[in-house]
């Protein structure tokens, strides 16, 4: 019963190294060829060392430095630590992309994440480096690949970028979630882009009120959407919000000549028609919101109200 | 003097009838623009009990954040730059969710591992390190 033992004692190990050896998904670098290059390595990413329990801010500031915003790690450490989890939460990672003007942009997939690097796009990782019930979460930003090595390094706030298996990394990146993150300029679309998850990343940032990198970001989804409700919507939303009142009726007029039935958008055209002083248009633009409905009909009749108020 | 069930179920309902009066409100007053996030969530469910529930979980998420040592102001910030759908899938699993910190730790972990595999090894029988497993024969 040898044999059966050691079978065990391997399954056992296999277990208490997480799987990490033998769960891995294979990724072979002919499934990828051809689609991206074979190697590729990300320039302008700063490395910063990390202090104990701040590898959060290090990989921020690398990021941030990487888009054109050099910043200190410990300036960071601020607004992304939670002192009793001695770490940095991914919501506190979030929302402090968005206050410092970025579009966070989640990775999910390993695929998108070797595209993003083969885009010159670092990506955010977060890793459990410990095992299953004793977890020790790490940040780390991958920076290059090499798919005939099948490697991938890393900037994990050691001196020198670590190189990691592509396997290893994707069973334990795997196992840990899949958590990655681009820390992108406005400017910039990811290279896994969908329109929806872009106008959704954009919503996000008009939400923490960065109105100027919001209506940057909606403009460069025109640029590849043309017709994009949302992109529409929020570029109108955000000159709105910073009182660019002619602009954002351009806008929402274009929102409605490209989607004639979308009514929160004759709804906005109503409101901003009436800041301007257009109270006819303003009256027939709220009609229309109403008139067609919707989950938000209830809005659209204060809309009307309001102006219907208004009018002499 | 009112039984003082009923003098809580009385408060309670004033206290609920006073929240749905105060939310209702705050559209009017905002003018009824639609945001891009409600115009995306159009679809799904904008209904104003979603839309309440969401107003507590930003209090709660930054009072949870406050319990963590997050200054309150801070706690603030954040919660400001997170939508609705986020703050719902966080809260009340602050303290259960990743927290990226350091992989310094990992000494222990390690230590475990070397605790464990002896472990299973001494009960297979092929060491014999720790008294406090029993042995074949």
């Amino acid at each position: 019963m040898a044999y059966g033992r050691a079978l065990a004692l391997v399954g056992a190990l296999a277990w208490l190294t997480g799987c990490a050896l033998f769960g891995g998904q294979a990724i072979a670098p002919g499934d990828l060829a051809g689609a991206i290059p074979a190697r590729r390595q990300v320039d302008g990413v700063p490395i910063h060392l990390q202090t104990e329990y701040h590898c959060g801010p290090a990989a921020l500031a690398m990021l941030l430095a990487w888009g054109g915003l050099p910043a200190a790690p410990e300036s960071l450490v601020d607004e992304l630590l939670t002192p009793a989890r001695r770490g940095t939460l991914t919501t506190a990672m979030v929302a402090a992309v968005r206050r410092h003007a970025r579009v966070p942009y989640p990775v999910n997939r390993i695929e998108d994440l070797l595209a993003e690097i083969a885009a010159g796009h670092p990506v955010m990782v977060l890793e459990n480096r410990g095992l299953p019930g004793l977890a020790r979460w790490h940040y780390a930003v991958g920076v290059g690949y090499d798919l005939n090595a099948e490697t991938l390094w890393f900037h994990d706030g050691r001196v020198a970028p670590a190189k990691r298996s592509l396997r290893g990394f994707n069973a334990l990146w795997g196992r840990s979630g899949s958590w990655g993150l681009l820390v992108l300029p406005p400017e910039r679309l990811p290279a896994h882009v969908t329109e929806d998850g872009w106008v959704r990343a954009l919503a996000g940032l008009e939400a923490a009120g960065r109105w100027g990198a919001a209506a940057r970001g909606y403009q460069t989804a025109l640029e590849r959407w043309p017709a994009s409700l949302g992109a529409w919507m929020g570029l109108g939303n955000t000159l709105y919000a910073q009182g660019r009142l002619e602009a954002a009726a351009t806008a929402f007029e274009a929102a409605v000549r490209h989607h004639p039935s979308a009514a929160s958008a004759h709804n906005n055209l109503a409101h901003v028609y009436g800041r301007l002083g257009r109270g006819p248009e303003a009256l027939a633009a709220a009609r229309r919101a109403v008139a067609l409905g919707g989950p938000l009909e209830g809005r659209h009749r204060e809309t009307l109200k309001e102006l219907e108020g208004a009018a002499p | 003097m009112a039984h003082p069930i009923k003098l809580v179920r009385a408060t309670a309902l004033v206290l609920a009838v006073l929240m749905l009066c105060t939310h209702t409100l705050v559209p009017a007053a905002r003018a009824a623009m639609v945001t891009t996030g409600e115009a995306l969530g159009a679809s799904a469910a904008p209904d104003s009990r979603a839309r309440l529930l969401a107003l507590i979980d930003r209090a709660d998420i930054q009072r949870e954040m406050t319990a963590l040592g997050v200054d309150p102001a801070e706690a603030r910030a954040r919660a400001e730059a997170l939508s609705d759908e986020e703050l719902a899938q966080v809260a009340g699993r602050l303290e259960a969710l990743p927290a990226g910190g350091s992989s310094l730790g990992v000494v222990l972990g390690i230590g475990l591992v070397v605790f464990l595999v002896l472990l299973v090894t001494d009960i297979l029988g092929y060491t014999r390190v720790f008294p406090f497993v029993r042995h074949p024969r």
